[in-house]
């Protein structure tokens, strides 16, 4: 496969305080990274870094080549979605107005949705459960809630990395099976997603590759290409009391998930 | 969906007409009695000379029209420059007099009259100037601290204002007590009693581009309320627009402040309002802003020019007298929800 997104040598931190040095990732089209790590390892860091919030104090980072950090803001929006973590924002803005803004880098300033995009928003929205929402106010909204609006705005930038900053925090079990299904199917047409989770369980079940930050360093494991044993000796670093079965789950999601996002 | 979308467009329809109702009124009322007939042959008389033209055209056109257009327009301003700064800012205190230029405009003027020029004209210019050069200021030191946060505007801010401030107090100082002194108290509180035809048309000049930019400009201006992180990531470059649209906010506010002093509370009560009735920040937001700002001003001047028959009285006195009411109400409201 052809790798995507690739990271080499990158330091990362706040203005000459480096908090992770020396972190090489790559990633494939259609792949899931899940970013793995404790509290204040420098995951959200990271994805700021990959999202061009915060400049890189060395290395580099290219998408399908092009050196990201060289791009001006808008041609990256339409290159690299990214959701940060739930913010309160001030009132007034209702779920689609967040969802309109995901369009500013295809529409400009003065550019609306048309009749067709309009419809889609609400198709998919629908489908979600949250077409009620686009008309509330972000402010009124569970946080939960207002996470899926945020991540429908970043699937919707239609870029081919998507970078989401622990999107499942607050989601409900259906919501979290909701967010897991459209991020496979976003996989299947070829996007790439660097996901920050908190449970392994996810992480286990849904991605391809595990990005494990611990004790300031970042590898990149691949499941498939290790047995069990050796993943759960990995993962021990951060989950002390990791143990990895079998999972039944398994086939539960994987049927349906084709048919069930086939019209995005 | 679409209901609500009608419903909105009554809203913009019924404040078009309370703004329109309250401009008719404004243009009729005054110390020198005009009516209605009088103002339809004003507009049949505007061509003739001036030394045809009946008494009550010539105050029409020198003088009510003018204050009428230009408290529309500082209205205006003053609304959805409050309504920019609420949202740039994500605070709810926000209002054209943070970033300085109030006090900077005010310090303008007070040199001007200390150094007694003549000419309001000339007046005007010293507290634009002085507008400008806080704003220039503000733009200076928020770029020395390297500042990304929100909050280093709005301490910047505070820091020119302070200064501003303490030179407009060593102005009153020195000022002739006689004269100047009161001269300058008269200008910190604000009026239109000063307005003719002649200064309408520099302030215009300035005013109209950015007011009619800034409405326009609206996607940016609800973009970057949601933060710097989320703005980039949507593409829009947070510190590139966040200084253009509060050099055009602002440039616009030391334009009205020139004009008419310092009118306080305004830029703050207009977005509230707007935001009570409107319930959104988005799409036409900025324009409610805009109309509620002149109704509230016109209303104001009004009321300066009429209550006290032959004086014209300060219109900050009315501006903050109608705001208190909305503030505590707003206040009220926002404590039940979140209780």
């Amino acid at each position: 496969m052809r790798i995507m997104l690739e990271v080499r040598d990158l330091s990362i931190g706040y203005k000459g305080k480096s908090l992770l040095e020396g972190v090489s990732l790559s990633a494939c089209a259609g792949e899931m990274i899940a970013v793995l790590g404790e509290n204040g390892c420098g995951k959200t860091t990271l994805l700021r870094t990959l999202a061009g919030n915060l400049a890189p104090l060395a290395g580099s980072m290219t998408l399908n080549g092009i050196p990201l950090n060289s791009l001006n803001v808008r041609r990256r929006a339409s290159l690299v979605s990214y959701m940060a973590q739930d913010i309160v924002p001030e009132a007034g803005l209702c779920g689609m107005d967040r969802i309109e803004m995901s369009f500013y880098h295809q529409k400009g300033l003065f550019g609306k949705l048309t009749h067709k995009e309009r419809a889609d928003v609400y198709r998919l929205a629908e489908r979600f459960g949250i077409a009620h929402l686009l008309d509330r106010d972000l402010v009124e909204m569970s946080t939960g809630e207002r996470q899926t609006v945020m991540l429908l705005g970043a699937a919707l930038q239609d870029t081919p990395l998507l970078l989401l900053d622990e999107p499942a925090s607050a989601l409900d079990f259906n919501r979290t099976e909701q967010l897991f299904s459209l991020l496979r199917y976003l996989c299947s047409q070829g996007r790439t997603v660097v996901i920050v989770l908190h449970d392994p369980t996810q992480a286990l079940r849904y991605a391809t590759k595990l990005c494990k930050i611990s004790a300031g360093r970042v590898d990149l494991l691949d499941p498939t290409r290790m047995d069990t044993a050796q993943l759960e000796c990995s993962l021990r670093e951060i989950y002390p009391n990791l143990r990895i079965h079998t999972d039944p789950l398994f086939c539960y999601t994987d049927g349906r998930e084709g048919e069930e996002n086939a019209d995005l | 969906m679409i209901g609500n979308k009608c419903c909105k467009g009554k809203l913009l329809l019924a404040l078009a007409l309370l703004t329109t109702v309250l401009a008719v009124a404004a243009v009729l009322l005054g110390s020198y009695p005009l009516t209605l007939p009088d103002m339809l042959r004003g507009l049949r008389e505007l061509p003739l000379s001036r030394e045809e033209q009946t008494m009550a055209t010539r105050v029409l056109w020198q003088l009510r029209i003018p204050r009428m257009l230009m408290a529309l327009l500082t209205g205006a301003v003053l609304g959805v420059c409050g309504g920019v700064y609420q949202m740039l800012f994500h605070s709810p205190l926000a209002s054209p007099d943070l970033t300085g230029v109030a006090s900077g405009a005010s310090l303008g003027a007070a040199v001007a009259i200390v150094l007694g020029v003549g000419s309001s004209a000339a007046r005007m210019g010293f507290a634009f100037f002085g507008g400008v050069l806080s704003l220039l200021l503000v733009m200076l030191l928020v770029r020395f601290a390297g500042g990304e946060r929100v909050g280093t505007y709005i301490l910047a801010g505070i820091v020119i204002s302070s200064l501003a401030d303490a030179g407009l107090m060593v102005m009153k100082t020195v000022a002739d007590p006689e004269r100047q002194l009161a001269a300058i108290e008269f200008w910190t509180m604000g009026s239109f009693g000063a307005a003719s035809a002649d200064k309408l048309l520099p302030f215009a000049v300035i005013v109209l581009p950015t007011l009619l930019l800034l409405l326009l400009l609206h996607r940016p201006v609800s973009m970057l309320s949601l933060g710097n992180d989320a703005c980039r990531a949507m593409g829009l470059s947070p510190n590139v627009w966040r200084t253009l649209l509060l050099l055009l906010a602002t440039l616009s506010v030391s334009a009205a402040v020139s004009v008419s002093g310092v009118i306080g509370f305004v830029g703050l009560t207009a977005p509230h309002i707007a935001r009570l009735l409107y319930k959104r920040r988005s799409g036409a937001f900025l324009l409610v802003c805009a109309l509620m700002g002149s109704s509230l001003l016109l209303a104001a001047d009004i009321a300066a020019k009429t209550l006290v028959a032959g004086a014209e009285l300060p219109i900050s006195i009315f501006t903050v007298a109608a705001g208190v009411p909305v503030l505590v109400v707003l206040l009220c409201s926002r404590g039940r929800r979140e209780a």
